[in-house]
């Protein structure tokens, strides 16, 4: 019988197999050893299995019944949690409705009742199932602040709302929409992306043609994306920076970017699905037009985006924005040149203070008073 | 008698100055390690500039070490002989302690000299993305100016006596004592921020230290 299991491969098992061997090897065992009895006996153990997992089952619901939650609301935002954690929920339930008050002003009514139920991932207890079917959880680490709580509160908010827009809108968003106020460190990355992007079009819009920014963001909606956004430099370096083609070793590739092909760079990237070619401004930067869109359409703006009569997302920016594409894309740009970081070189006012204290420490220094008091 | 200053100086001080151009030397050519890549992706320029942010750090941390070393240094051995030398010298107090003051100015001068040759060639073997420019200029003047403070602060300090070092932890101490004070019965408790704001913010005298110490930038 142990040659026929080793044989069958039953090696996983190795050493239980051979304590079962070694055991088995006794005559007195062997009657005991027929298919019938084995059968039995794995019945048996299933069935305690069942009994046993059933018993957890109504412990653990039990268990899920007798948790307490407190209800946080904050107009449209219902926020959950277990009493244990209320002490950073409650503030951070707070914090991320008034960072969507700061950006919708009155529109916070157009939002749809959000539901959350926010635990630490510290938590043994199990979510409750009714709050399960109503509510989205959020697990936040250990030791976050209430603002870190905040900020995951709002990405959720903002990955929900997006189901409010059309699917091309979605896309040129990137999927969630940018409800709360961008932090000065976001548009100092839009910045730096703008000044550091190799893509003519965005070289050209960091120069100003404000013409050049709508067509790297893609408003209005190129007709041949390929062509229109990347010229034949810019497709070699597309071709070069994209691993899919370098994984396919598609020969192309080589053609394209060692023989400076641009048939083989535009049969390359005409060959991608549509939606996988990625307009010259990153998602961050295009969600930053509806920021400004926003900001600058004020009271109403959010309403006016959602509004049935707008449709795609050129069409929604400038209804939201409430002025022309070119004065929203000025604005925007301004936005963005404004939160260049400061610059490494020193101004003049700060060199002759540094000197300035240079001296005064030095002056200090020879006016100690040490042998006379030493 | 300058000369005889600086000489002892230097023989005090040489192992810290000859470690300091070695590294002011190599610490922006090792900052520009990443920018190699011919045509770098965004992500590739980011990630270029987010290992230059990461370096400027210790820009300002050595040009602070490097000021305390070489002031520490000046007074050491006065200390340790009870200033006897100096006293034995015809010259008044205030003249002598321009004279340690200024030969360690010319020893702080060389790690500057290093830091400023090391960003030149640093920039100049660097692949820089388009977009992105050189400072090694503004770099080494940043370095220089952090230097030659941060010296200055340390030097009036050890030129004092233990005395006026205790006096300055006591200040020190009695600002967080209060600031904690404070915070514990729920009044303002921003006391030790609020100061220094005003000491790292123009025209408090740390604010060449918090400007920004890129080699490589936007």
């Amino acid at each position: 019988m142990c040659d026929r299991m080793f044989r069958t491969g039953v090696r996983g098992t190795g050493v239980a197999v051979l304590l079962a061997c070694i055991a088995g090897t006794s005559p007195a065992r062997l009657e005991a050893q027929d298919v019938a009895s084995y059968r039995a006996r794995v019945d048996s153990i299933a069935r305690l299995w069942e009994a046993a997992r059933e018993s957890a089952a109504r412990a653990d619901s039990a268990r899920r019944a007798a948790i307490t939650v407190d209800t946080i609301i904050r107009g449209a935002l219902v926020v959950m949690t277990t009493p244990q954690f209320v002490d950073v929920v409650e503030p951070a339930a707070q914090l991320a409705w008034e960072q969507l008050g700061a950006t919708l002003r009155e529109d916070t009514a157009l939002m749809r009742g959000r539901a959350f139920y926010v635990v630490s991932t510290e938590s043994e207890d199990p979510v409750p199932e009714r709050i399960r079917r109503e509510a989205e959880v959020i697990a936040y680490a250990d030791g976050s602040t209430f603002e870190d709580v905040a900020m995951r509160i709002g990405q959720r908010i903002e990955i929900a709302a997006i189901a409010d827009l059309d699917e091309s809108t979605s896309l040129f968003f990137g999927h969630h929409v940018p409800l709360r106020p961008y932090a000065d460190r976001e548009w100092t990355k839009v910045y730096v992306e703008l000044a550091t992007a190799p893509w003519s079009l965005v070289r050209a819009c960091y120069l100003g043609d404000l013409g050049r920014c709508a067509e790297a963001s893609d408003v209005p909606a190129a007709d041949d994306p390929v062509t229109e956004w990347y010229d034949a430099a810019d497709r070699r370096r597309y071709v070069a920076a994209d691993p899919r083609w370098y994984h396919e070793r598609d020969p192309r590739r080589t053609q394209c970017i060692d023989a400076g092909s641009d048939r083989a760079c535009l049969d390359l990237m005409r060959s991608l699905e549509p939606g996988e070619l990625r307009p010259p401004l990153s998602e961050r930067a295009r969600r930053s037009l509806a920021v400004a869109a926003l900001e600058l359409g004020g009271d109403g703006a959010y309403g006016r985006m959602l509004s049935e009569a707008s449709h795609g997302p050129e069409q929604r920016l400038m209804s939201a924005a409430g002025v022309s594409r070119d004065s929203l894309f000025a604005a925007w740009h301004a936005r963005v040149l404004a939160a260049g970081p400061e610059s490494p070189t020193i101004t003049r006012v700060a060199g002759w203070t540094a000197f300035f204290w240079v001296i005064a420490f030095a002056t200090l220094a020879a006016r100690s008073s040490r042998w006379r008091r030493a | 008698m300058f000369k005889a200053i600086l000489y002892t100086q230097w023989k005090w001080s040489r192992v810290v100055v000859a470690l300091s151009v070695v590294i002011a030397f190599a610490l922006p050519i090792m900052s520009v390690q990443r920018a190699g890549i011919t045509e770098p992706s965004r992500w590739e320029v980011r990630e270029l500039l987010r290992t230059i942010e990461m370096w400027s750090v210790w820009y300002a941390v050595f040009a602070a070490g490097l000021g305390l070393l070489i002031a520490t240094t000046a007074w050491a051995q006065d200390h340790r002989g009870r200033h006897v030398y100096a006293l034995s010298l015809p010259i008044p107090r205030w003249q002598y302690a321009m004279l340690r003051f200024a030969a360690g100015s010319l020893l702080l001068a060389a790690p500057v000299v290093a830091l400023w040759i090391g960003a030149l060639l640093a920039t100049a073997m660097a692949q820089i993305p388009p977009g992105l420019n050189a400072y090694p200029n503004a770099l080494a003047l940043r370095f220089a100016l952090a230097a030659f403070l941060a010296y200055s602060i340390f030097f009036a300090i050890s030129a004092g006596t233990t005395r006026t070092a205790a006096y300055v932890l006591a200040v020190i101490g009695a600002l967080v004592v209060t600031q904690v004070m404070l915070q514990a019965s729920g009044m303002y408790g921003g006391l030790v921020e609020a100061l220094f704001d005003r000491v790292i913010t123009w025209p408090g005298p740390l604010e060449i230290f918090t400007g920004r110490w890129m080699l490589i930038d936007v």
